[in-house]
């Protein structure tokens, strides 16, 4: 019986270090993808002013350990940037529709 | 033999001459179309923009499209006569000419830089400078004219150069707009114009022309929007909201930042292109800047 618990604690304990682990990982490569596509935006003059600040707010969060928040926060940013590349290509192809006349 | 093969060199030749006669008239004659087209899109342009306006707000006099949201709001616009009674900008006229008739260290002036020694030009800009291939702005040229001089330029939004755009203005007040795409370069450039002006940008997802035509004279929050017509004949101009006079182009980054695009650099060339297309649209209007505004 101690034995059967030891195993579930450990295989807890694994479950929620590995968990950690990944959750990391994660959030850094998503902040990588909303990096690299703010930079694409703001290339084409069509960067949102709210984007960068949710980064940098996923890197705080990150940093001071709270990563639910800090994963939010990317998804948000990522979400913003890739938006606001959507935007600039429909832009480019479809801006006489904007045309009121 | 000899003469036959002779004849038909020649009928070859008279050929080729012939067929190279007709590219030339051709490659001419797309030239002269192409040059045709683009003045007659810009004139149709024109035509499309300001009816759209004239459609709109009916009983609003043409020329009265250079005083803003206050040719189209009458409570705005009697706020707006009490303040004219003291002008809030009159300070910035009175430094810009200081500034204006102050030599520059090697004895030269702004003067010396511009056609009719800087009196009553206003309205000759933006224009296109088919040499240097870009759009040339009032503010841009008083920086070029610093910087010829070897003066440092000056910042773009407020301030000195905010101060002596003003005074400027103020010397062509009545004259009218009458900006030019004077060739296919300059074609490009009022293009990139157009086309930033009707591109939705920013969180908000707004262009300019989706509060500046399809909502003009709407409320917005608190505030009316204006009608894109006339936008740069008023400018620089005095903001209650700023407490100062700035530039057209502070304005453009105020606009951008109300619908959370990041704003673009003042004098940069999109901001230049967008100013270009704005005041060909504008033609026929008067110079009537510096002015208030909310």
């Amino acid at each position: 019986m101690n034995k059967l618990r030891v195993f579930f604690i450990a295989l807890n304990m694994a479950f929620l270090l590995s968990n950690s682990l990944y959750a990391t990982a994660d959030i850094n490569s998503i902040l990588d993808d909303a990096r690299i596509s703010v930079e694409k935006a703001a290339a084409k003059g069509f960067e949102w002013t709210t984007t960068r600040k949710l980064i940098k707010d996923a890197e705080k969060a990150l940093a001071a350990g709270d990563k639910d928040k800090s994963l939010q926060l990317a998804k948000a940013a990522l979400n913003e940037a890739e938006k606001s590349l959507v935007q600039a290509s429909y832009a480019e192809t479809h801006w006489r529709a904007g045309i009121p006349l | 033999m000899g003469l036959v093969k002779l004849t038909l060199k020649i009928r070859s030749g008279v050929r080729l001459a012939g067929l190279l006669m007709l590219s030339c008239i051709a490659i001419a004659d797309s030239g002269n179309k192409s040059a045709l087209d683009f003045r007659a899109m810009v004139e149709q342009d024109i035509n499309d923009f300001q009816a759209f306006f004239k459609k709109r707000f009916p009983q609003v006099e043409f020329s009265e499209y250079k005083n803003g949201v206050y040719a189209i709001d009458a409570a705005s616009r009697e706020q707006w006569l009490e303040m004219e009674d003291f002008p809030p900008y009159e300070f910035a006229i009175d430094d810009g000419e200081n500034l204006f008739e102050k030599p520059f260290a090697n004895g030269k002036s702004y003067a010396d830089c511009f056609d009719n020694n800087g009196e009553g030009i206003r309205q000759n800009y933006p224009y296109f400078d088919s040499k240097k291939g870009e759009v040339i702005t009032l503010e841009l040229a008083i920086n070029n004219c610093r910087e010829a001089n070897g003066e440092k330029p000056l910042a773009y939004k407020r301030g000195a150069l905010a101060n002596l755009s003003a005074y400027m203005a103020s010397t062509s007040t009545g004259n009218v707009l009458a900006i030019q795409v004077p060739d296919e370069a300059a074609y490009q450039a009022y293009s990139d114009g157009k086309k930033f002006f009707y591109s939705k940008r920013g969180q908000l997802n707004f262009s300019c022309a989706d509060c500046h035509m399809r909502v003009a004279g709407q409320k917005l929050r608190a505030d009316i929007t204006s009608p894109a017509l006339g936008h740069p004949t008023g400018f620089p101009v005095y903001r209650a909201k700023w407490e100062e006079v700035g530039t057209l182009h502070r304005r453009y980054a105020g606009c951008n930042t109300n619908i959370r695009a990041k704003p673009l650099p003042a004098q940069g060339r999109v901001y230049r292109n967008l100013e270009y297309f704005q005041s060909v649209m504008s033609r026929g209007l008067e110079i009537n800047g510096p002015s208030s505004r909310k």
